[in-house]
């Protein structure tokens, strides 16, 4: 008798989870009145928030509307989900707008995925008197407007602007005065310290130095301008007793793969950089392939050849030899020989998630035992998805800890060397996530209309106003903030701002119509663009080859990049 | 012959030398180490989710967190597959309910098969059956490495690939190591049984029914729940043929451990969904293992 | 001649039955391994040709030049883009494949027989001790692999607060020299479920008189165990040694449940097992076959004709040399 009670307790135990769920509700059905437009939108790091806000103003604004005969008004079905569909997925129309991640344009073209847009893309728009063609850039018209029948369509927009870098702790670089000082063309000195105005009795008196652009009174100002620069301050911060850098170890080739290609981007610049995905034009420094390891880590002239790059397998095999890819090849492993002392350790630890490094950098040193970081290797969307650390914050230490006192920036990445800081080369980002906006192909009629009208909507000035105010972070399209609206982001969503809205930043658009492109545009991705092989090894990622029990060179790895 | 021999399960307990207290001492840590590291993922998914780092892992709570029962929200554990070429979003129960489908037929089938070729091949003494036995232990010795291309191609073309209700299609196969289970069984049941029922006039059928299963009722409930288990717990399977229909194994692996869903990417948040994961197994040997640890007896393949 | 009539029908009937049983299960078999099989030596044969922007697939020995090539040391461009698939040296995966089977099964079947013998003399807890020895084949191994991860990386971070010592990485998983070691602990600690099971219950089939007579000889337990126990468990050793020599190079050691594929290049790490799942699992269920499989393919052809015969020495080896149960 015993033994069979403690059975059904057992088994009872078993049933538990499916009987507590069973009790939870499911939603669905919504309203047949309207017209229903089911809208996927990739729940990342950008989060889904920022479209409720749309939902609400966009069925208020159609409320009277009617788009299908028998109906009225419109509603909007949210569907946030972390998960990215391939082309052929997209063509089965199971949602009639996407918001969506990694998505190749042409690929989709071809399958027939995505309904011509053209028209809400070219007409003045009731929202804004504007057209969205207007807030396109020239990389982002030539490659998502293209000719058919002697005019130009368009298929889909360009949705966030996703870019990869480093996150850094102003308050933290305020602190201890982390900023370079002008050293007016002197040498560095040998004490290593001076360089930085807080270990100045009275740094208001110091001027800092131009930062990566090269120029004075910009936001970058005091930041390091060069990797040399870089790994001083790196030293500088082990002294103050905090952390230079984290990077998350359960994706960290992601993570570190983006890094490389951001530091690459800085290094060659918008015109160079989109060799890598057009495949047409010259590229002057490329390393020779009988160049030989320079001693000082400065590939001499001598050692660069001019080479035209064609739209081919070889043409892509040649813009891997471009100088800035050996330059941040070489950077990042100096980081990962020292990451002993340069970062906690845990960037290569499977249990350290991308939300645990956040939470790590966000707390600092509020977290009991814990050091403050100072730079977090992340994308835009970090200060976004990891806002439940700030409220956490909020809620035990006071209002000055939530997300819109905290004072964070978007660094503007250092260069190679001071030859590049004087040649003024244009700060220099990519738009990398791959990220579109688009309608189901599937789609007829009024639902089509009312599809096409909810996108224009979500494109027009004041909707993208509010996403950058709900999210801190930027669309990517052309568009301007009040300094009120401005003063209503968070000290990182302006510091983005700032950056992206420059004059003196280029947002690359890598995607292209190249054929080498069109045929595997996801080799072309950054986890999978600094694949190389090494004797008779193939690396999948550089941290991995840089972070293994016989570690390979930067020169060795770039030699073999494929 | 066989029931003058005692068998030594009735052996009387012996008194422990130094070699036995040294294993008693090895088996005493490995115990200690197991249920520890299922404690400390009890005790993690206590922690709270806001603040927890691996610094904090061994402290006391500064207040419990019920994050298990928070997963119990629709929107949690749920992930994205298809249903009938449609879009969906599963929630746990549907997620349960698919794994329990795909364990419960795979389950049946992997067992009985072997089971019923067993049988066969160790009741009716045709030349076949010697060769059947061979082919198991010959299938099982032979290593193939990297079918899984042929394998794809071929579960595409009989349509087969992402069809849920016939994926048990797969696991129709006798071959294994509990065909010479089932084999030793069967071997070993006497004559007399099947010959005294065709005497009174039982056909083939009812001679299995009716004596053989019955008989084999230990081994094949042992060798069932097994095979249920691994079933449950087989995440590379749905992996690469159920792309549509996720069973909770897939969702530990892709989603629990490993994915950054919102509101199941913090430490504590992953140990709770552990627990729930691991509770219907772990129940469903606790409930039976006297069986499931008693009836599995294999023979050599040295002849 | 009614009587051989009556026989002939029983022997008819029991035929048909017979058949009856095994005609699915044979069939089965014909499609899903012979067939298989088949279209996996097949595959070895041909790769993906394009040519004017049309796909088509090929005959060529290419493949296995390419797999020899390999063996000899060189890195094949298997199939005109290098970076298709990501190829380690041939023997650094042979070298990770032997000796993580030689460790494993070096450690985990002498402490598994020794397991085996704790229960079966039913010492102080055995009952216990059979569960929890099971029960890590009960839980899924990547729930256990995460539960491992996140103990690793607490333990880490509690050494280095407490007793400020330093585990690179943050964790053994993490640090490169002892990420190798840790991965084999693992799949040791928690691989005794099966075995012990089936060790246990064979020597519970060991005669009784037997053992008797052996104590009233003398023999003390570590002598009952290597020259009684030992030889009666035998049969089942010498399985689970064939089977084990058959798993060379398919077993990955739980490395993708730790890693996912991104460990594919790691020269410590990638046994075939890994290396082959690894380069497969998201090309396998692609509507048009990646140029990598057919490759794949021949690499796995040849392994298996490597393994074929190492399998067969072994069992021939063991069947010549190894105890009787006599």
């Amino acid at each position: 008798m015993k033994k069979t009670l403690n059975k059904h307790l057992i088994l009872s135990l078993a049933a538990l989870p499916v009987l507590a769920t069973s009790l939870t509700g499911c939603g669905g059905g919504g309203d047949s009145t309207k017209t229903q437009i089911s809208v996927f939108n990739y729940n990342g790091g950008f989060g889904s928030d920022w479209l409720n806000g749309v939902k609400e103003r966009f069925e208020a604004k159609f409320a009277e509307t009617s788009f299908e005969e028998g109906k009225t008004g419109v509603e909007i079905q949210i569907n946030p989900l972390k998960t990215s569909y391939s082309s052929q997925e997209i063509a089965l129309g199971d949602f009639d707008v996407y918001f969506h991640e990694h998505s190749f344009y042409d690929e989709l073209r071809s399958v027939n995925a995505i309904a011509d847009i053209s028209d809400i893309v070219t007409e003045t728009s009731e929202f804004d008197n504007k057209t969205i063609a207007s807030k396109l850039s020239k990389s982002q018209e030539d490659f998502l407007g293209v000719t058919e029948g002697g005019s130009k369509h368009y298929y889909a927009l360009p949705h966030y602007m996703g870019g990869s870098g480093l996150i850094y702790n102003i308050e933290l670089f305020d602190k201890y005065g982390l900023y370079f000082i002008d050293r007016n063309g002197e040498p560095y000195p040998a004490d290593e310290s001076l360089n930085f105005i807080g270990n100045y009795p009275d740094p208001t008196v110091l001027k800092k130095s131009t930062g990566p652009d090269g120029y004075f009174d910009t936001e970058d100002d005091g930041l390091p301008a060069t990797y040399q620069e870089f790994f001083m301050l790196c030293r500088q911060i082990v002294q103050k007793q905090a952390i230079p850098l984290v990077w998350n170890g359960y994706r960290n080739y992601n993570y570190t793969n983006a890094f490389i290609n951001a530091l690459v981007t800085q290094a060659e610049g918008s015109e160079k950089m989109m060799l890598n995905y057009a495949l047409n034009g010259t590229d002057d420094d490329l390393v020779k392939t009988s160049a030989t390891e320079p001693d000082d880590g400065v590939v001499p002239v001598s050692s660069l050849e001019s080479v035209v790059i064609e739209d081919s397998v070889a043409g892509r095999a040649n813009v891997q030899r471009q100088v800035g890819k050996y330059y941040a090849l070489d950077f990042f492993s100096t980081i990962v020989k020292n990451s002993s002392d340069w970062t906690n350790g845990s960037g290569y630890n499977n249990g350290y998630t991308h939300t645990a490094a956040q939470q790590d950098f966000i707390w600092g040193s509020k977290a009991s035992g814990a050091k403050d970081i100072a730079m977090l290797v992340e994308g835009v969307w970090a200060m976004n998805e990891g806002k439940s650390c700030f409220t956490d914050m909020e809620a035990r230490f006071g209002s000055e800890y939530g997300i819109n006192k905290r004072n964070f920036g978007w660094m503007n990445l250092p260069r190679p060397n001071q030859s590049y800081v004087d040649a003024h080369i244009k700060n220099t980002i990519s738009d990398n996530l791959s990220t579109l906006c688009f309608a189901s192909s599937k789609l007829k009629n009024g639902k089509l209309q009312a599809a096409k009208k909810f996108i224009q909507f979500v494109n027009s000035d004041n909707e993208l106003v509010a996403y950058t105010k709900s999210t801190n972070t930027m669309k990517a399209l052309k568009y301007t903030m009040t300094p009120e609206e401005l003063n209503e982001l968070s000290p990182f969503g302006r510091s983005l701002h700032n950056y992206v809205q420059s004059e003196n930043t280029d947002i690359i658009f890598p995607y292209s119509h190249a054929a080498t492109y069109a045929a595997s545009p996801d080799s072309f991705t950054e986890p999978n663009a600094y694949r190389a092989k090494v004797g008779t090894t193939t690396y999948a990622f550089p941290i991995n080859a840089f972070h293994s029990n016989s570690p390979v060179t930067a020169w060795n790895y770039f030699k073999g990049l494929l | 012959m066989k029931t003058a021999l005692k068998r030594s399960n009735h052996l009387p307990k012996e008194r422990l030398s130094i070699f036995a207290i040294v294993l008693l001492v090895v088996l005493a840590i490995y115990s200690v180490s197991l249920v520890g590291l299922l404690l400390f993922s009890l005790f993690t998914s206590f922690q709270d989710p806001g603040i927890f780092t691996f610094a904090k892992a061994f402290s006391w709570p500064e207040e419990f967190h019920f994050n298990i029962g928070d997963l119990f929200s629709a929107d949690k554990l749920s992930i994205l597959g298809r249903w009938n070429g449609k879009i969906h979003k599963y929630s746990f129960v549907e997620l349960f309910g698919i794994s329990l489908w795909y364990s419960l037929t795979s389950g049946v089938v992997k067992t009985l098969v072997p089971c019923l070729v067993a049988y066969a091949c160790a009741r009716y003494r045709f030349k076949s059956s010697a060769i059947i036995y061979t082919l198991v232990i010959i299938v099982m010795a032979i290593p193939v490495v990297g079918n899984q291309p042929s394998e794809f191609k071929v579960v595409n073309f009989f349509g087969l690939y992402n069809n849920l209700f016939f994926i048990w299609v797969l696991k129709f196969s006798f071959l294994g190591m509990y065909f010479l289970v089932f084999y030793e069984h069967f071997r070993s049941m006497p004559d007399s049984f099947s010959e005294a029922a065709k005497i009174d006039g039982a056909s083939n059928t009812q001679i299995l029914l009716r004596i053989g299963l019955p008989l084999a009722r230990n081994v094949f409930l042992t060798v069932f729940i097994i095979e249920f288990i691994v079933f449950w717990n087989d995440y590379q399977t749905p992996l690469i043929y159920l792309k549509d229909y996720p069973t909770l194994a897939y969702e530990m692996y892709n989603a629990v451990i490993f994915g950054s869903q919102p509101g199941l990417d913090k430490i504590p948040q992953k140990a709770g969904a552990t627990i729930v994961i691991l509770l219907p197994a772990l129940a469903l040997f606790l409930a039976f293992h006297k069986k499931l640890l008693g009836n599995l007896t294999i023979g050599g393949i040295k002849g | 001649m009614a009587k051989m009539t009556n026989r002939k029908k029983q022997s008819l009937k029991d035929l048909g039955f017979y058949i009856a049983l095994l005609a699915l299960p044979l069939l089965q078999f014909a499609i899903f391994y012979v067939v298989v099989n088949f279209n996996s030596f097949v595959l070895a044969f041909e790769k993906v040709t394009i040519e004017g922007g049309v796909r088509s697939e090929i005959f060529t020995f290419d493949n296995f030049v390419n797999v020899f090539r390999w063996i000899g040391g060189e890195s094949p461009n298997w199939t005109g883009n290098p970076s298709d698939i990501i190829t380690l040296p041939f023997w650094t995966l042979m070298w990770n494949s032997v000796k993580s089977w030689f460790i494993c099964n070096a450690i985990s079947i002498p402490l598994a027989l020794l397991f085996s013998y704790y229960i079966f003399k039913k010492f102080f807890g055995s009952s216990f001790f059979r569960v929890m020895l099971f029960l890590p084949s009960i839980i899924s191994t990547v729930v256990l692999c995460g539960i491992f991860i996140w103990f690793d990386s607490s333990f880490a971070a509690f050494m280095q607060n407490t007793f400020n010592v330093t585990i690179e990485g943050g964790g053994f998983l993490s640090d490169t020299k002892t990420q190798y070691m840790t991965v084999m602990f693992f799949y040791i600690w928690l691989n005794f479920g099966t075995t012990v099971l089936l060790f246990s219950n064979k020597m519970a089939s060991i005669s009784t008189e037997v053992l008797e007579a052996a104590k009233v000889d003398g023999a003390n337990q570590w002598r009952e165990f290597t020259s009684i126990v030992l030889p009666q468990t035998f049969s089942t050793l010498s399985v689970f040694l064939i089977t084990g020599i058959a798993g060379l190079f398919v077993c990955q050691y739980n490395v993708f449940s730790f890693f996912g594929s991104r460990a594919i290049d790691s020269t410590s790490l990638s046994t075939f097992g890994y290396w082959f799942f690894s380069n497969v699992y998201d090309k396998a269920n692609q509507m048009t076959p990646s140029a990598a499989l057919f490759p794949l393919s021949a690499i796995g052809l040849v392994l298996t004709m490597i393994a074929v015969p190492l399998t067969l020495v072994i069992r021939h080896l063991l069947t010549k040399y190894g105890p009787s149960e006599d």
